[in-house]
């Protein structure tokens, strides 16, 4: 699956990159998925799953899903 | 004396030449530490009630704050203050960049200019010398030419200019002011109260270290330094210096919250072109800061193949000319900031403006006879950059809109005041208030008119365990509430965070360096005031500089005749939302009414007029104002 962290979502990935793709051997909740990776979940405000938006609570993803995460955005 | 310094500041009067200075008490400067309260303070002692903000009598105050200049991250803000000729309210503006450092270091806090020039000036502080000199020669020049003459005559390239364009010589109300070309006092037309003055610029240098006058200075030196090495390690700031505030595009734009189209849709369908990857790949040629900043927010761009004189789009100008006029070509939007850069307009508002008159074009309420010509539709990118040299030169149909969008809309009439999106005359930055009611309360009640640095946004207080969130604790937020919310608790949140920004603008800190909206914790923001100040301040006495602020703003517009009635949304915000997250979306109007007065009544202010009471004011230390108005 390809996992795109939005905003300052970024900061928590590996090497600080927006786009990674992950394989997963099964279906696994996001919010697990994202606990792996060190994104923490208090700082995800919208989840996209294949272009819908999604309650990140109820998300599944497995390995042909397109995943955007963004955060709440403040202006400037 | 715990800080080391005399609290000096210039007196300039343009019409007779005079030039003095005049020290400040340390006891004074602590109820008013420098930026918007000092200039909150003068404007409304010494402006007399009615001036014209064209007229001589108009005083412009340039202020920098307490930690203006300090040796840590984020704080090289100053304020510059007067009458608007865009909204008839108090006038504030700030900017960062390096102009107010180099006026601290010259060794003053403040500059204030009355009167008006026989022919164009411009003003040479040198440390304690200052000088009026000819500017006969850069009238008419775009500001990168003018600074590089000014610089060239002075033998210096180290001064510091702040300077109108071309725009605020043609006096368009709402031409702005620059500073090294790439750092702008952009809102509420300040740069035409210089042109109407025939002030060109203020340059600057100084060699008066911050450190000599700092109450701590090794403390305060070891702060900064720790702050530094902080920026990598917070989201937000990481954030800030990879992208900028490009960066917004593409998340304010999911959540239906990218103005488009005058703010008749949330999410534009052509954001893929213009969001950061796109930016990044198309424009970026490097990254730049402002005085001892390690964010390095600042954005240097390409166009045509050659770097642009004047740095590159930030989120303001970026999504005013692209997503609101319909228009995703990045080099259009790129060369539509170099001419407002160029001219010195401010870009929201002339954005806005134009996304008014497509509005208005579209709606057949003007045609090609009024627009010389001109296809003036949403998406025509030629018609916009052709607008804005216009609205500079204040040519043709230009000279209509370089009114502003709510005259303009007075004068083209058929209702076209529904397509004016602005509050006491001035345009709505970009920032959907029907996905975050606080802001949109900042617009309607903020003293300047619709500005999107008045609270920090809505968003980053949805989460009790996000990190702005907990970051707010300390100011008084510990209740987690919805974005789309205006209740009680809300609105109690909506107080502090506008007491805290104010009191940013107050001392010199940008929006982006303390908490919530920034890395510096505000544990740090306190020890950063008191090891530069040596004053033991609270977390109290700072919300209290910015309500202090706050007030002498609101009297300063309550003398001028402004009252509850101007602190509205446009109709618009009040109506669904076309498109994206948050279609269908709008606010209910009684209930905002109902919010604004709860919000009146726990500021101390009479919660039908919106007037400050007595009480508050004396408790604040403001007497003094309250006599003046009768209060
Ligand atoms: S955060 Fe950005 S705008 Fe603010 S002072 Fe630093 S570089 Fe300048």
């Amino acid at each position: 699956m390809i996992l795109y962290a939005g905003g300052y979502l970024a900061f928590y990935t590996p090497d600080q990159n927006p786009e990674m793709a992950c394989v997963l051997a099964d279906q696994v909740p996001l919010r697990d998925l994202l606990s792996e990776i060190g994104i923490p979940a208090a700082e995800v405000q919208l989840v996209i799953l294949n272009g819908a938006i999604v309650d990140l609570e109820q998300t599944y993803v497995q390995n042909q899903d397109v995943v955007k995460i963004f955060p709440g955005v403040d202006g400037g | 004396m715990p800080m080391k310094t005399d609290f000096k500041v210039l007196r300039v009067d343009l019409t007779t030449g005079n030039i003095q200075t005049e020290l400040l008490s340390e006891d004074f400067y602590k109820r008013y530490p420098g930026g918007k309260a000092l200039a909150g303070y003068y404007l409304l002692r010494e402006m007399p009630a009615n001036t014209e903000p064209f007229d001589p009598e108009n005083v412009l105050i340039l202020a920098a704050g307490l930690l203006t200049g300090a040796p840590v991250s984020t704080t090289p803000r100053y304020v510059v203050a007067g009458r608007s000729p865009l909204t008839y309210a108090v006038g504030s503006s700030e900017a960062a960049g390096y102009w107010g450092p180099e006026l601290k270091q010259a060794g003053y806090e403040a500059v204030i200019i009355t009167g008006r020039a026989e022919n164009p000036v411009y003003l040479w502080i040198n440390d304690q010398e200052v000088e009026i000199r000819s500017a006969e020669n850069l009238w008419g020049r775009t500001t990168a030419e003018a600074q590089a003459m000014i610089r060239e005559a002075l033998g210096d390239e180290k001064v510091r200019v702040l300077q109108t364009g071309i725009a605020g010589e043609n006096l368009v109300r709402f031409a702005g002011l620059t500073n090294d070309l790439r750092h702008f006092n952009g809102r509420n037309g300040l740069g035409a109260v210089f042109g109407a003055k025939n002030l060109k610029a203020v340059a600057v240098r100084g060699t008066r270290r911050y450190q000599e006058i700092a109450h701590d200075p090794d403390g305060l030196r070891e702060l900064g330094r720790k702050l530094a090495r902080q920026v990598r390690d917070n989201p937000q700031s990481w954030e800030l210096q990879h992208r900028g505030t490009p960066g917004l595009i593409e998340p304010l734009n999911v959540s239906g919250m990218l103005p488009t189209r005058n703010f008749r849709q949330g999410a534009f369908e052509q954001m893929e072109d213009i969001k950061w990857e796109a930016y990044e790949k198309e424009l970026l040629i490097a990254r730049r800061t402002c005085f001892a900043c390690a964010v390095r927010c600042k954005r240097e761009v390409q166009i045509d193949g050659k770097p642009s004189e004047y740095g590159g789009p930030e989120y303001e100008t970026l999504a005013s000319f692209s997503s609101n006029c319909g228009i995703s070509d990045l080099h259009v939007i790129a060369k539509a900031n170099e001419l407002c850069n160029a001219y010195m307009l401010d870009s929201i508002s002339t954005g806005v403006t134009i996304s008014f008159a497509m509005e208005c074009f579209e709606n057949g309420l003007i045609g090609l006879d009024d627009t010389d010509g001109i296809e003036l539709r949403f998406g025509n990118a030629d018609a916009m950059l052709a607008m804005i040299e216009k609205i500079a030169k204040r040519d043709g149909f230009g000279d209509i809109l370089a009114e502003g969008s709510k005259r303009a809309a007075e004068k083209i009439g058929n209702g076209a005041i529904d397509y004016a999106q602005q509050v006491k005359g001035q345009e709505v930055p970009m920032h959907e208030p029907r996905g975050k009611y606080n802001v949109g309360m900042g617009y309607a009640v903020a003293e300047i008119g619709a500005d999107h640095l008045i609270v920090a946004h809505d968003t980053m207080f949805t989460n009790p365990d996000s990190l702005p969130f907990r970051n707010a604790a300390p100011l008084g937020i510990t209740q987690a509430e919805p974005a789309r919310s205006l209740s009680d608790e809300k609105v109690r949140q909506y107080l502090i965070l506008e007491n805290w920004n104010s009191f940013e603008n107050t001392v010199g800190y940008c929006f982006f360096g303390p908490a919530p909206r920034g890395f510096i914790h505000p544990d740090d923001v306190l020890a950063s005031i008191n090891l530069a100040s040596g004053w033991n301040m609270t977390f109290d006495d700072l919300l209290e500089i910015g309500e202090r602020a706050v007030n002498l703003h609101r009297l300063f517009n309550v003398r001028e005749g402004f009252t509850s009635k101007d602190d509205d949304l446009p109709k618009r915000f009040y109506e669904p939302l076309e498109n994206g997250f948050l279609e269908g979306e709008s606010i209910d109007h009684d209930l905002f009414l109902a919010a604004r007065a709860h919000l009146y009544q726990i500021k101390g202010w009479d919660p039908e007029t919106g007037i400050p009471t007595r009480p508050r004011l004396e408790h604040l230390g403001l007497g003094w104002a309250a006599d003046l108005l009768n209060l």
